[in-house]
């Protein structure tokens, strides 16, 4: 059985990247895991690295 | 003889945005022969900078004078050490925290304009403005709004201030102040260290929550508590109060704007964030460069102070398509996300949808009493080069009783 989407959160500026809803307006589909996400992508809202994001935590 | 500019003229500071375009044009990447420090003007020169965390630090501090070695936290740290505090911050002042303050701050508002709304008349930054944040703050700290509310607000007008003064021995007010201040948290931060130390549960206030929280091993030391209650009090109070207060004034300059949000009022998120863009309450802040770099074709040397200008990087026709319109039916998330008033990057300010909160909620209650409103006496600018927007905006209106 394949792992449940998850939601990362952006420490600078609280931006949720949401694994199942992806980001097609930036060209990232539906279901594309955070940690498939390239190394230099940045968070769309506030530029910060993907250092800089969390998994959130319900 | 090159274009040139001061950050303290009265030029700059009473129509920013005119500079602004003037040295965007002419001067993107300026040096400051009376300062010494460099300023940038350009969106994309700023935007190479804030996305460098590496090349340009923060270590220096936010302002002009170097106060490296001082305590700070987050808007003085780099990383990995501002990822420890942002990750260990964020488990408290966090979105959820933030939004659990509106009904209360919707409350208070309403409070205010019960018995504002029947006098006609106000200064909107004292009679609302200034205390709107400092209640908030309050909230934060859980301590006594009443008690400790005006003593803030002496504080934070003369310490916000200094942020941008370019005098290394501090005046005796900043002193007072900053005394002041301190005599206010310390108790605050030994007290929730003390709980730490004891294993006593923590209290609801911010600072507790902090002192018991822990990211990777890392805890908060005195300082580092001290350092995050001084900023949530500085950089928390003075620029809300100004956006604040720009909203109103930009009601008041653009009636047709005024009158579409009055009848779409769906678009009061939009118009918040235009204010925040348009009128960037801080025009900009500092980085300092870990190697000789060349920005716009000038060579800067290593361990130069360079002005990233919030403000000009908003008005740049780079980023937004015609800048220097006010227009609240821009594109909300495309405003939100390319808007340099918060800053950008790591950096971005981590109180953003608080302040956004706050401006949102005294216009919703505000229009739902005062509809109609106009200046009575000219407005009066704020003193100080930190921040830009006004000191007193005097409007008036038809009461119409309780």
């Amino acid at each position: 059985m394949s792992t449940p989407y998850r939601k990362w959160v952006c420490i600078s500026c609280f931006f949720v990247y949401d694994e199942a809803l992806g980001l097609p307006k930036h060209g990232i589909a539906p279901g594309t895991r955070f940690e498939d996400l390239p190394e230099d992508w940045v968070c769309p809202e506030c530029g910060s690295p993907k250092s800089y994001f969390e998994l959130q935590v319900a | 003889m090159s274009e040139t500019y001061d950050y303290y003229s009265d030029e700059f500071q009473s129509d920013p945005a005119a500079t602004y375009q003037r040295m965007r044009e002419r001067c993107p990447v300026h040096k400051s022969d009376t300062w010494g420090w460099y300023s940038l003007f350009r969106y994309a020169d700023i935007q190479k900078v804030i996305s460098d965390n590496e090349t340009y630090s923060v270590r220096k501090g936010p302002g002009p004078i170097d106060t490296e070695g001082n305590p700070g936290i987050l808007v003085a740290t780099d990383p990995p050490q501002h990822m420890l505090e942002k990750r260990l911050v964020g488990r408290v002042f966090n979105l959820s925290l933030m939004e659990s303050f509106e009904p209360g701050l919707r409350k208070y508002v309403a409070g205010l304009l019960y018995d504002l709304a029947p006098a006609g008349r106000c200064d909107l930054i004292v009679d609302v403005a200034e205390p709107v944040p400092l209640w908030i703050i309050c909230q934060l700290l859980d301590v006594d709004f009443e008690r400790w509310g005006r003593k803030m607000r002496e504080w934070v007008y003369v310490l916000a201030g200094a942020v941008f003064s370019q005098d290394r021995d501090m005046g005796s007010e900043v002193l007072e102040a900053a005394t002041g201040l301190r005599g206010f948290l310390e108790p605050i931060v030994d007290a929730a260290l003390a709980k730490r130390a004891s294993g006593e549960a923590p209290g609801r206030g911010l600072i507790d929550q902090l002192a018991a929280a822990e990211v990777e091993g890392m805890r908060l030391n005195k300082d580092q508590l001290m350092g995050f209650g001084n900023f949530v009090v500085i950089a928390g109070s003075g620029t809300t109060t100004n956006s604040i207060g720009n909203f109103f004034a930009a009601m008041v300059d653009h009636p047709d704007q005024f009158a579409l949000l009055k009848q779409c009022p769906e678009l009061l998120p939009n118009a918040v964030e235009e204010v925040i863009r348009f009128y960037a309450p801080v025009p900009g802040l500092f980085r300092t460069n870990n190697k000789p770099v060349t920005l716009g074709g000038v060579d800067i040397p290593v361990d130069s102070k360079i002005c990233v200008m919030w403000g000009s990087g908003n008005r740049d026709p780079e980023l937004f398509e015609r800048p220097n319109e006010f227009d609240i039916t821009r594109d909300l998330e495309e405003l939100k996300r390319k808007n340099l008033s918060f800053g950008g990057g790591i950096h971005r300010c981590m109180g953003a949808p608080l302040s956004r909160m706050e401006i949102r909620v005294v216009v919703e209650e505000w229009l739902k009493r005062i509809p109609e409103f106009r200046e009575y006496e000219p407005r009066v600018r704020y003193p100080h080069a930190t921040l830009i927007g006004d000191d007193h905006l005097y409007l008036e209106w038809e009461a119409a009783g309780r």
